[in-house]
């Protein structure tokens, strides 16, 4: 049946809505979906020659010859376009979910990282994250769209310092206070702040500023007390 | 009971000079209007309206350049209070106070960024349809976007198109690959729904009448809250006679 690829696109499409990270690319179905609309539009120049054949053959058609012709031609149209709308939908799904992720600031999964982002879960078990796309692995992206996520931070980026004293990426929700305790999660560098340098070392703890550490929390360094 | 009079005394001196301070505040404010009651209003009238108000130019011309003054402010107290802090010149109020200026800075802050965004979101959903609407707009302290946001919408856009181009679009007939369409029955370009309800509540004094159709019509009363078509009301907040809550 025409449009059940589609359909299988939309589901995944569904699905992916409510996951906190990127599946991985459906090349296969719209690969298949494109197959679909490239057939249509043979069956639709088709239907057209039969069209201009009936008309010209005036005296011999009957009035439901040329309606099925006609109806044939008009379904043909609408699953294409309908096809048209799953593959736009699907992808912009998709390229809103990477939009999303790219305001988090956060470094997607690559090869290397693959590993050690199993074992951490921060972000998503922090409730205002839910339903955010907080993890994105490279991998699951089509080529266009590793190249639309680089784009588009470039793109913020730029936006960004147009408003260099507003932290744009900042938490959404309203703050409350802005000193909170923090317990060091795993070993990294050393970080600078206004209010002096602290190290970064497993099961340490520091009271500092929330907006100073909000990135490390996002990245899984410091867990908030 | 002594030391609970203190309390209450101390409370008392405390109000009398906080209702001073107010007083002076009061008078200062009547003079500027005050940016901190303009940014909330127009942070929370954009968040409720379906459609995107018209960039708030000065206000936010203000805001920024009274953010940096303070984070300036703060950043000179800083090393003002480190240099000085062994001499004991620097009182344990000094810190405080300071504490005081940062946490509403951050709020502040908090809000330029939940305002951005919010017109950054709906830039997003009806790309289309404001670049067709801003087509002709010529760049003024009056025009619909930023100038950030305008070049913002544009680029997105253009990746975006990249991305459909790359992804199937350029492999299927031409007569497919708009995506502007209006044929097929029904429009393709999403727009804002001017005739979605909303709460508003109204802060002028003089009622407005809104007519309703069908000789039904509304007043709004001062402060009265209602529950109304967007589209209705719409010019009266440009005016600021009425707010989205």
């Amino acid at each position: 049946m025409y449009g059940d690829v589609a359909n299988k696109l939309i589901l995944d499409a569904k699905r992916t809505s409510n996951l906190s990270e990127i599946p991985l690319y459906q090349s296969d179905l719209v690969k298949d979906i494109l197959k679909e609309i490239s057939d249509l539009n043979n069956d639709v120049e088709y239907l057209e020659e039969q069209e201009q054949l009936l008309r010209e053959d005036g005296e011999n058609t009957t009035e439901e010859e040329t309606k099925i012709n006609q109806c044939q031609l008009f379904v043909t149209h609408l699953s294409m376009r309908r096809n048209k709308r799953c593959l736009l939908a699907y992808e912009k799904l998709r390229a809103d979910k990477i939009d999303e992720f790219s305001w988090l600031n956060l470094d997607p999964i690559t090869d290397s990282t693959k590993e050690s982002s199993r074992t951490r879960n921060n972000i998503s078990d922090n409730s205002i994250y839910t339903n955010y796309t907080t993890q994105l692995a490279l991998d699951n992206l089509s080529h266009p769209e590793q190249e639309y996520f680089k784009n588009y931070q470039d793109l913020l980026l730029e936006y960004k310092s147009n408003f260099a004293d507003i932290d744009l990426s900042g938490n959404l929700e309203p703050p409350t206070i802005i000193f909170i305790d923090v317990r060091v999660l795993k070993n990294g560098g050393e970080v600078q702040t206004e209010y002096g340098s602290f190290n970064l070392i497993k099961d340490s703890q520091f009271y500092v500023r929330k907006s100073d550490v909000e990135r490390l929390i996002q990245q899984g360094y410091l867990e908030e007390l | 009971m002594a030391s609970n009079m203190d309390i209450d005394d101390i409370l008392q001196e405390f109000d009398n000079s906080s209702k001073a301070s107010l007083k002076k505040q009061k008078k200062l404010s009547s003079s500027t209007p005050n940016i901190y009651d303009e940014l909330v209003t127009a942070m929370l009238n954009e968040r409720m309206a379906p459609e995107i108000l018209p960039y708030k130019h000065e206000l936010m011309t203000q805001v920024l350049e009274q953010i940096s003054n303070q984070q300036q402010y703060l950043l000179d107290s800083h090393e003002y209070g480190d240099l000085n802090a062994q001499s004991g010149v620097v009182s344990g109020d000094f810190k405080l106070q300071l504490m005081i200026i940062e946490t509403d800075v951050e709020r502040i802050n908090y809000l330029v960024r939940l305002y951005l965004r919010t017109r950054l979101s709906k830039i997003d959903k009806f790309t289309i349809h404001y670049i067709n609407e801003t087509a002709d707009a010529e760049e003024s302290n009056s025009s619909l976007l930023s100038r950030e946001e305008t070049e913002y919408m544009h680029q997105h856009f253009k990746i975006l198109t990249q991305l459909y181009n790359n992804c199937f679009l350029k492999k299927m007939p031409h007569t497919l690959t708009l995506l502007d369409d209006t044929t097929g029955g029904e429009s393709m370009i999403v727009t804002p729904d001017v005739n979605q309800p909303v709460f508003i509540k109204s802060v002028t004094k003089a009622g407005i009448i809104i007519p309703l159709g069908e000789e039904d019509e509304l007043e709004l009363e001062e402060n009265g809250i209602y529950v109304v078509k967007y589209s209705l009301i719409r010019r009266y907040i440009e005016i600021g006679d009425v707010v989205l809550i």
